[in-house]
């Protein structure tokens, strides 16, 4: 509270500065007048643009996202389970090389996962599983979140890059304090933060062939699903 | 001279209403100014939040047309106290007009300053709604609660009650200091004073009799709460009112 106080007084200062020389007649009573038809008329008319303005749904959380847990799923050796509609991208390159050098151009933990399979192809097969990142259980922004990417140079290095991190920003109406006063369950710290965000994941899942041998750097990075990790 | 018209009381009052609307019109310019300046400081946002992994990051800053009501309630008070002063006072003399009529219109004009505060004020965060979406950022706008017409309802009149009841303390403060000059020094420095001195004993003051209203979540008891508090603080200013001496 004492804190605020300074704030107060500052703006006690600044309305007596106003109000007290509201007397001095700066608006004639005509031009005062048509200051307040013209506020007046933009209020209304902002009232009538604000029902059409898009507005996503508030929470509720009947509505929180649940995806399938990636991570569990390909530790698992279990990503048949994942649904195809969480396929991202799928990458496929010719392997001539007995070997392949796996080169992450990130942090593991900044970026996503990545899980390296033996399976009985004859090609080279990356896919990033995404699901969804969803606020307020309403507005899906999935499509805005940069994908992760992969790129074969040479004949056997497969490097895994995660794009830079960009910022997503939205505006979040708080209803005026009087609104919210007289609704069931709702505290004065809820109000600001009534909104949820449902965060989805990425995963790498690189498949290769069986006779191919898996070379890297990162092995604290890359999980080796049906064996154990490699020192 | 002795007059032979009989005078109706609410003829005069109605007529001093009618003229202090029109005569005090700089009392609703002033809201504008103020309310807009308001709308500038909410702008920049009432808070943020949000959180992200390793290649995007959600930030949610959030609007509230708070602090407009609040400069609104500034506004009611400064003006409550503003209209016992004497160069309001005299405008009344231009009527046939005693202290009961001049407290009558002045109460009639708080109302209607309320009144008209109270719905712009509301109606002022829904333009700032329309600002941030069409100059700042348009994207769906994120609503943190469902407000039901009930709920609109309520919070335009609710903000209206409490612009009331600041209007009928700064009444009360004009008054008093109609009554006592000094009084003007006095009592923001014993306000502030008190409210360091009890601070710095744990005791809150503002907290507990802010709490007292703005943590009542029953509309039909916020209500009386408010119009008892507002009615004790006019009748008491009216009172002060009639102890002071009779212009002739």
């Amino acid at each position: 509270m004492i804190a605020i106080l300074p704030i107060v007084i500052i703006v006690l200062i600044l309305l007596f500065s106003i109000f007290l020389n509201y007397r001095v007649k700066i608006l004639s009573g005509q031009k005062a007048q048509w200051l307040l038809f013209g506020y007046f008329i933009i209020l209304v008319v902002s009232f009538g643009i604000y029902l059409f303005i898009p507005k996503g749904a508030p929470p509720s959380s009947e509505e929180q996202y649940k995806g399938p847990d990636l991570y569990l799923n390909a530790m698992e050796g279990n990503v048949s389970n994942i649904d195809s509609k969480y396929v991202e991208r799928t990458w496929e390159f010719p392997m001539e090389e007995p070997e392949l050098n796996v080169e992450l151009d990130y942090i593991i933990s900044d970026g996503p996962p990545v899980f390296v399979e033996e399976a009985d192809i004859d090609s080279l097969e990356v896919i990033l599983y995404k699901t969804p990142t969803i606020i307020n259980g309403g507005i899906d922004i999935t499509d805005r979140i940069p994908n992760a990417s992969v790129q074969l140079t040479g004949s056997n290095k497969l490097q895994l890059y995660n794009p830079n991190p960009i910022e997503i920003e939205y505006s979040g109406y708080v209803p005026e304090f009087t609104l919210t006063q007289f609704k069931q369950g709702v505290s004065n710290s809820l109000r600001i933060t009534g909104t949820f965000i449902s965060f989805g994941d990425q995963i790498l899942y690189i498949r290769v062939p069986q006779h191919i041998e898996v070379n890297t750097d990162s092995l604290e990075g890359i999980q080796f699903v049906g064996k154990e990790n490699e020192d | 001279m002795m007059s032979l018209v009989n005078v109706n009381l609410g003829n005069v009052v109605k007529k001093q209403y009618l003229f202090k609307l029109r005569s005090y019109v700089g009392v609703f310019t002033s809201l504008v100014v103020l309310q807009l300046i308001a709308l500038l400081f909410s702008l920049g946002g009432t808070g943020g939040g949000g959180g992200g992994s390793g290649n995007f990051h959600v930030m949610i800053n959030y609007y509230s047309g708070d602090v407009v009501i609040i400069f609104t309630i500034l506004w009611v008070f400064i003006n409550g106290i503003l209209i016992t002063t004497k160069a309001y006072r005299e405008d009344d003399f231009s009527f046939v007009t005693n202290r009961l009529t001049n407290n009558l219109s002045n109460i009639l004009f708080l109302l209607t300053a309320s009144l008209v505060g109270g719905v712009t004020a509301i109606a002022s965060g829904i333009l700032l709604k329309v600002i941030r979406y069409f100059f700042f950022n348009a994207e769906p706008i994120i609503t943190t609660f469902s407000i039901s017409t009930i709920e609109i309802i309520y919070g335009v009149l609710a903000t209206i009650l409490y612009v009331f009841l600041f209007g009928s303390l700064g009444y009360l403060v004009g008054s008093l200091v109609q009554l006592y000059k000094k009084l003007a020094i006095i009592l923001p420095v014993a306000f502030f004073g008190i409210l360091f001195a009890l601070a710095s004993r744990d005791i809150m003051l503002v907290e507990g009799v802010g709490e007292f209203y703005f943590k009542e979540t029953s509309f039909l008891l916020f209500t009386v709460k408010v119009i008892t508090t507002s009615g004790i603080l006019l009748i008491v200013s009216l009172t002060i009112s009639n102890r002071q001496e009779v212009r002739l």
